[in-house]
């Protein structure tokens, strides 16, 4: 069975190329503008890793992963943010709220795939 | 990546826009928080993507504007009208990094100007942090080829699991990295009645050879590291475990608890005498290709040749996958078909000898000579994805010129497909699509008046089914009107006026030459070429197609493919003593009949085991002077989503079948799929067995 990510970025070109690469290793792909949308396709399907950008229109990377972790079924999903924050105050608020954790932008195919492995394989 | 390179710089003219827009509302009203978020994000955005396509300069300029606000957003300091101005004046900037992000001149200017910006915000130590990770990249990319061994304790904390984290990929990702010793501790585990599923009550204790650094393997742990007991030491800089058997003694020692880590430590260092240092590294390189686990005796011979010695065939150089050019695969191919063919003279030399040596010989070769083949088919399999790059430029280009709002999906893209049948497939999904884009999917206000979204979806998808993949093209358009179709075959004479058809039947004409529904004929499509010339082009892929559409809701259009081309797994048989193969995919059963049976049957339908299969008597229809009436044999086999019986008089054996294209100017060839040469010489033609139903039953 190929694992299922739902990626979440209101950047069109970052969904579209990290789309292509994971999808390319074998992954299914959703994807999503932002926050809100990114919760609505959590209704009848299985995902099994959530990427998501911090800051988005609507709803933003730690509200979705607050509302995801309220979910009984995805209370161990898997969850990694995209983000460019160097700080770690950021990190630390994205793991209080349940990032499992984090990949810095910009990065390459070797450096989204090492961290992938680490929470889904 | 190139082709997103376009899409980012279309994004980014987006963002500009929309920033020129929220900066005017800002102008207007400093106090407007929302607009003031909504600065900050798309500078954000620019910086992001600016730094995943290349644009550095573009991405530090933009960090510092995403800086300067985010300090107001968070009220440390005040937005001025000055700021805002500034900041539309940062438009021009980020524009010349866009067409050109390493101008020395525009990045001076924009140097100048940040300073300026700076102004009204202090500088922070970013950057500095930025630099420091990428030393350590830098770090991780030096190859360091002696191997150490480590020792890691890692014990996370009980609530790991809360956060998504599975610690057991962490030891997997650490055995990666190396030859490692791996022993869990259940000493905290409680008794089962107290026992918390949601909990982690284990440490682990690790003994990793590698010839990784440090950073890498605290790297394994970056995300836990914080709230974990972790801790990694080096306990041998030298690779005791290269000293023949210390391997297995200290795992002996270390997983059976017989030896404290403290006395597994100071053995180490007795060992560590006997280590020889590495030598000149051996140019020797370690091919494997393509996926690994279809060849097992490779494998083994790669075991084989890296003996557990001081020799060591650094990372650096291994290969994992080796270019051949389509050519040398295409000959690979043709030689294989001659060596199946040659196998099966071999096969009926040694039975017509009885030899039990030779016939023994004859087998393994027969088993042999499959894996071969499946090994040589599976290095001609590329994923389906190779051509859907070229789909999603379609979709984009057509709906923009044809002024429709369509979005494109792709699934199951991985799946593999001979490399042949995806070049000439790529053709007739183009034109499917293109069917889809200009005939199927209505244009944005037709869309949102009949309560569709605005933007239409098509969507592609390749699975496996059996030895077959199947392809299907949907869209969630305006789809087929049976009636106009009806309508258009009477005019034009395909069919007779008062004909009744099936749903199935209607859109079968669709793939009939010459017929184009289109009421105006675009330049899209509508030429003339119509489906008609993708039904040929999978024919000749010895595929078929399938439409199903809903009118007002869309079209689904499913093409089935066989795997490979040019050799399948038959069965031969015999009918009036020539012989026939049929694909053994297709047969379902075999039973016997008698003639009494057959000459009884009502309206060709024969009752076997209380089933009532309809049939056809091959040795009828393919009767020439002589007639064999001698025993017959019923095989049942697949017929779109019925089941049909054929009469055979003869049943050989199960036969690898190598299929030779067959002159298109002899009778009836569509119900055969190829000619295939036997062992004793003759040729047996391979039948199609759908086309074959589909020729005797019309």
């Amino acid at each position: 069975m190929n694992k299922t990510i739902l990626l979440v970025d209101d950047s069109f070109s970052i969904r579209e190329s990290v789309g292509f690469l994971l999808s390319e290793a074998g992954f299914k792909i959703i994807k999503a503008g932002d926050g809100e949308e990114a919760l609505k396709l959590f209704d009848g399907q299985k995902i099994d890793l959530l990427l998501t950008d911090l800051h988005m229109p609507k709803m933003n990377g730690i509200e979705l992963i607050r509302n995801v972790r309220s979910m009984e079924d995805y209370k161990r999903l898997p969850i990694l943010l995209l983000t460019t924050e160097t700080l770690n105050d950021k990190k630390l608020e994205a793991k209080n709220a349940g990032a499992t954790g984090w990949i810095n932008k910009p990065f390459d195919k070797e450096k989204l795939f090492s961290i992938i492995k680490k929470v889904i394989r | 990546m190139e082709d997103f390179h376009k899409l980012f710089y279309e994004e980014a003219g987006d963002l500009i826009n929309s920033l020129e827009e929220n900066l005017m509302l800002l102008e207007e009203d400093l106090s407007n928080t929302e607009v003031v978020n909504e600065v900050f994000r798309i500078m954000h955005s620019l910086k992001g993507s600016g730094a995943m396509f290349g644009y550095d300069n573009l991405s530090h300029f933009t960090h510092e504007l995403e800086t300067l606000y985010d300090k107001v957003r968070s009220k440390t300091i005040p937005l001025t009208t000055h700021i805002v101005n500034l900041t539309i004046n940062s438009i021009d900037h980020i524009n010349a990094f866009l067409k050109e992000d390493d101008n020395e001149d525009i990045i001076n200017k924009g140097k100048a100007f940040l300073q300026q910006i700076e102004l009204s915000s202090s500088k922070d130590d970013k950057t500095e942090v930025n630099e420091k990770s990428n030393l350590t990249d830098n770090d991780k990319i030096k190859p360091q080829l002696n191997k150490k061994l480590y020792l890691i304790q890692f014990e996370p904390n009980p609530d790991i699991l809360n956060d998504g984290t599975n610690p057991l990929y962490l030891l997997d990702e650490l055995s990666d990295l190396g030859d490692a010793i791996i022993k869990t501790n259940y000493k905290n585990l409680p008794q089962i009645e107290d026992l918390d599923v949601d909990k982690c009550y284990f440490k682990w204790e690790i003994i990793l050879s590698s010839t990784e650094s440090r950073t890498t393997i605290e790297d394994v742990f970056i995300f836990v590291a914080d709230d974990s007991h972790l801790e990694i030491e080096i306990i041998s800089e030298k690779d005791v475990f290269s000293v023949a058997d210390v391997e297995d003694k200290i795992k002996d020692l270390f997983l059976n608890n017989k030896q404290s880590i403290k006395g597994i430590k100071k053995l180490i260092k007795l060992y560590e005498a006997d280590v020889v240092e590495a030598e000149e590294i051996n140019d020797e390189v370690v091919v494997s290709v393509g996926k690994e686990d279809t060849l097992p005796l490779i494998q083994e011979a790669k075991q084989e040749t890296t003996p557990r010695s001081n020799v060591k065939i650094p990372e650096a150089i291994k290969i994992d996958t080796v270019k051949v050019s389509s050519k040398k695969l295409d000959s690979l191919i043709n030689l294989v078909s001659e060596f199946v063919t040659t196998q099966a003279r071999l096969h009926n030399i040694a039975s017509s000898n009885k030899s039990v040596e030779l016939n023994a010989l004859s087998e393994d070769f027969q088993l042999l000579s499959r894996q071969f083949r499946d090994v040589a088919f599976e290095m001609r399999l590329i994923p389906v994805h190779t051509m859907v790059v070229k789909f999603k430029r379609l979709v984009r280009d057509l709906s923009k010129s044809l002024g429709k709002k369509v979005q494109f999906i792709a699934e199951g893209t991985e799946t593999e497909l001979d490399k042949n049948i995806i070049s000439s497939l790529s053709d007739p999904i183009m034109h499917i699509i293109r069917n889809s884009i200009d005939h199927g999917i209505e244009s944005p206000d037709k869309r949102l008046n009949s309560g569709k979204a605005e933007t239409g979806t098509i969507k592609l998808k390749a699975e496996y089914s059996g030895a077959y993949i199947l392809i299907s093209i949907e869209d969630d358009g305006a789809g087929i009107d049976q009636e106009i179709i009806t309508k258009k075959a009477i005019e034009k004479n395909l069919i007779e006026e008062s004909a009744k058809l099936s749903k199935d039947e209607v859109y079968n004409l669709l793939l009939l030459p010459g017929f184009s529904t289109s009421k105006k004929v675009t330049d899209v499509s509508g030429r003339g070429v119509g489906m008609d010339v993708v039904k040929r082009n999978i024919d000749d892929l010895r595929g078929e197609v399938n439409i199903n559409s809903e009118k007002g809701s869309g079209t689904k259009i499913t093409i089935k493919l066989p795997l490979t081309l040019s050799i399948i797994d038959g069965l031969l048989v015999g009918v009036n003593n020539s012989k026939y193969i049929l694909p053994l995919t297709s047969v379902l059963k075999i039973y016997k009949v008698s003639n009494a049976e057959i000459e009884n049957a009502y309206k060709n339908i024969i009752d076997i085991e209380g089933i009532q299969y309809p049939f056809i008597n091959l040795t009828d229809k393919f009767a020439d002077a002589h007639k064999d009436k001698s025993v017959n044999h019923f095989i049942t086999v697949n017929y779109h989503d019925k089941i049909v019986g054929l009469i055979v008089n003869e049943l050989y054996s199960e036969y690898q079948a190598v299929l030779k294209p067959i002159d298109k100017l002899l009778k009836h060839t569509e119900m055969f799929s190829g000619a295939s040469i036997l062992g004793d010489g003759k040729v047996a033609m391979v039948i199609d067995t759908n086309k074959l139903i589909t020729h005797f039953t019309n």
